[in-house]
């Protein structure tokens, strides 16, 4: 309960986790593929970046066809951080709380400009934003945007998908794929 | 058993400086940041007898993006983009107050039709943030459906909104003396085909959700602010219509061409979060009727003007420009020495306000109705 | 008014610019319905006659100069529209002014905020803590200028009478009794 004893401002958040109970690749592997398809993210909306994260779950967009469809408001049941928007300085140590409260194995999106580096918010001597929240806690997919259009955030999610299973598990747009060719 | 658990939870700064009732066996309980019912990063500490709010205090900051700040360090065209940034679901209210703060002290007269151009855009935006309300709204009392018919139609404006002003959500499209492209036959289609489509939906909404007992168990005769309260907090928006003042900034103080169309201010006596939810319903209506109107009258001519400064220099002098945005009257105090940046630039946000009177409403409520009151503030915390 | 903001053509070019000088553009509107200046012993007085005259409290902002740092108050009315703005300057060393918390509570957080940008302390304030600052917050109040830049008020108000009102004076009752933003603007 004695909240003055723990060191609420860290530099950085801890990442050392526990080793797996069945430490097997092919175990691991298929775990991760059940991961990958239901990732459960938290609702952790800091600016306007959140809107475009309600837009993602959304009637158009609609994630739950990628399997995450289960936005959760509490950190100890969700295993997918989207960072979305600017982390003032009174933010950030509950940032880094949030984080750690949330169970590995975890992966964590830094969604838009703010997030990534400060966005528009920086200039010189500024007094109120941590610059980037990988400054605070690790980060796995950043997407670019100012906000990132929820198409984006889907492709983000796909990279996670990406980073936990080794391939890409949806096709690309079509446009994509003929100015491939 | 005198066993006062304060004394063990100093907490962070917030906390040791919570002015606590006197009475005994209650408890201290952090509602937020990261909670889903605070919209955004609002933090309220409470303290609570059972189910019962004794005292409430809001601690916000924690998204503080230095606006103000930032007004003064950039020039007039470079700080264009921050204003919408301010409050994301009106943005094109905030870049409309701005320009239209140096546009007031420069003495700049914008043209008719790009008067028309802001007017349709901004009520557009008004109906999508009222809409976003009102699924996020329903959403913490629980109904998941209402949110899913609030984007069908939210996408469908942002579509006619991002062809014309190239963002979906903080617009930067307004400029110093006009608007940066001109709209198109196509938009004005687009918009009438939405604005047909979207009138029965209200019914339906009316019918699916307004009618619902189970809602109006939720927002009749909770949070009741009487008009009076309004007044001492500053509140202004749909908190102060729903408590029966039908004040307006496009009414009471006409910017632009608002003068010259003809809509009802809605406004219900009840005082309660029902009254500000019908405020709501209604206005999204009345916001269609205005831009009915505006399509059927929308004059020819230059959409900019032709000798629109890029980098405005205005007099030294300050100039207060209010403007009705979704959540209440924006305004700007803008300060200027005659340089290319403002002196100083005061944002008043209508969220910051109408959240202030939150400590005083929520006083022996129950928790679960508190977070009625909150979302029926309708707030995006500066 | 408005071609000579525009960019200056060419050939005429410093003419306009010599123009610009000799008149400088004087808004229209600015918003402003009734605009005053006040000793800062008076304000709880003049705040009251505004609280009595029915009016609601716009927002407590604050300007950083030379000659101190000027709280500005704006009040408007809901039942006849019309804005007053109460403007008040205390010194830069000793930045006090009375808290009008009592009158209207609503000011409380817009006086935390001023307090936080620009270190001016209200006296009577109960609750006087940072309110968008991190408390942890290192140094001088961030919104303070710089000495070079400060400007004193002919230069941001120029042509302006800077004396004080007195709340009690005649004019002042009459001027926001009858303070309506519909007749300013048929004046301008």
């Amino acid at each position: 309960m004695a909240q003055e004893n723990q060191d609420l401002i860290r530099p950085f958040a801890d990442t050392a986790t526990d080793e797996p109970i069945i430490n097997q690749a092919p175990v691991q592997k298929i775990l991760n593929i059940c991961r990958a398809m239901s990732l459960w993210p938290m609702t952790f909306g800091l600016a306007c970046c959140a809107i475009e994260m309600m837009s993602f779950g959304m009637a158009r967009f609609d994630s739950a066809r990628f399997g995450a469809e289960v936005f959760r408001p509490s950190p100890r049941q969700s295993d997918l951080i989207i960072v979305a928007g600017t982390i003032s300085r009174k933010m950030a140590p509950l940032v880094v709380r949030l984080y750690e409260q949330t169970p590995a194995p975890k992966w964590v999106i830094a969604m838009g400009n703010c997030a990534i580096s400060g966005g528009p918010f920086v200039y010189k001597n500024q007094y109120g934003i941590v610059e980037g929240v990988d400054l605070i806690i690790p980060v796995d997919v950043y997407i670019p945007g100012c906000p990132p259009r929820p198409e984006g955030l889907l492709e983000g999610l796909f990279q996670v998908q990406k980073k936990l299973t080794g391939r890409r598990w949806w096709p690309l747009p079509e446009q994509a794929r003929t100015s491939d060719k | 058993m005198n066993l006062d658990l304060r004394l063990d939870t100093s907490g962070d700064f917030y906390a040791r400086k919570f002015q606590p009732t006197k009475r005994e066996d209650t408890l201290i309980l952090n509602m937020g940041p990261q909670h889903p019912s605070t919209h955004g990063v609002l933090r309220i500490i409470l303290e609570i007898d059972g189910e019962y709010i004794l005292r409430a205090e809001p601690v916000l900051g924690y998204i503080h993006r230095m606006h103000e700040k930032m007004a003064e360090v950039m020039s007039y065209p470079q700080y264009l983009p921050n204003p919408a940034r301010t409050d994301y679901l009106h943005g094109l209210a905030w870049n409309w107050a701005h320009v239209a703060a140096v546009e007031r002290l420069m003495g700049l007269e914008v043209p008719e039709r790009a008067e028309y151009i802001r007017v349709i855009t901004c009520e557009l935006n008004r109906i999508t943030s009222h809409l976003l309300w009102w699924g996020a709204y329903l959403l913490d009392l629980g109904a998941f459906t209402p949110i899913m018919y609030a984007f069908d139609d939210r996408e469908r404006i942002q579509d006619i909104l991002q062809r014309i002003t190239g963002s979906r959500l903080t617009y930067c499209y307004y400029r110093f003396g006009g608007v940066s492209n001109d709209i198109d036959d196509r938009f004005i289609e687009e918009t009438r085909k939405q604005c047909s489509r979207m009138k029965p939906r209200f019914k339906m909404f009316k019918d699916l959700v307004t009618d619902n007992f189970i809602l109006r168990k939720r927002v009749e005769e909770i949070g009741e602010i009487p008009a009076d309260t309004c007044r001492k907090y500053g509140a202004t928006g749909p908190v102060l219509r729903g408590s029966g003042v039908p004040y307006d900034v496009r009414r009471a103080e006409p910017y632009s061409v608002y003068d010259r169309f003809d809509f009802n201010i809605p406004s219900y006596d009840t005082c309660d979060a029902m009254g500000r939810y019908l405020v709501r319903m209604d206005e999204m209506q009345e916001s269609i009727k205005i831009i009915e109107q505006a399509l059927d009258t929308l004059p020819e001519g230059d959409y900019i003007m032709p000798k629109a400064p890029k980098k405005p220099k205005p007099p030294a002098g300050d100039v207060y420009f209010a403007l009705e945005g979704a959540r209440g009257k924006i305004g700007f105090h803008l300060v200027s020495d005659g340089d290319k940046s403002p002196y100083r630039l005061k944002l008043r946000a209508p969220g910051f306000s109408n959240l202030s009177l939150f400590s005083e409403v929520s006083e022996g409520v129950l928790i679960a109705d508190a977070v009625s009151i909150l979302g029926s503030l309708d707030l995006v915390i500066p | 008014m408005s071609e000579e903001n525009a960019k200056p053509e060419k050939a005429p070019d410093k003419e306009k610019e010599v123009k610009k000088k000799e008149e400088p553009q004087v808004p229209k509107y600015t918003g402003y319905d009734y605009d005053c200046f006040l000793a800062p012993q008076e304000l709880l007085k003049a705040v009251t006659k505004l609280d009595h005259a029915d009016f609601f409290l716009e927002d407590v902002s604050c300007v950083d100069m030379q000659e101190g740092f000027q709280v500005v108050y704006h009040f408007d009315r809901f039942s006849q529209p019309g804005r007053v703005v109460l403007r008040v300057m205390i010194s830069r060393e000793n930045p006090e002014i009375p808290s009008i918390y009592d009158i209207f509570p609503g000011a409380a957080w817009h006086e935390r905020e001023c307090f936080d940008f620009f270190g001016v302390r209200f006296t009577g304030h109960p609750n006087l803590i940072p309110l968008l600052l991190d408390p942890e917050h290192q140094g001088p109040p961030p919104l303070l200028k710089e000495e070079t830049a400060l400007k004193d008020l002919n230069q941001l108000y120029p042509d302006r009478v800077h004396t004080p009102v007195s709340p009690d004076s005649e004019e002042f009752v009459k001027e926001i009794n009858n303070c309506s933003n519909q007749k300013s603007r048929n004046q301008s």
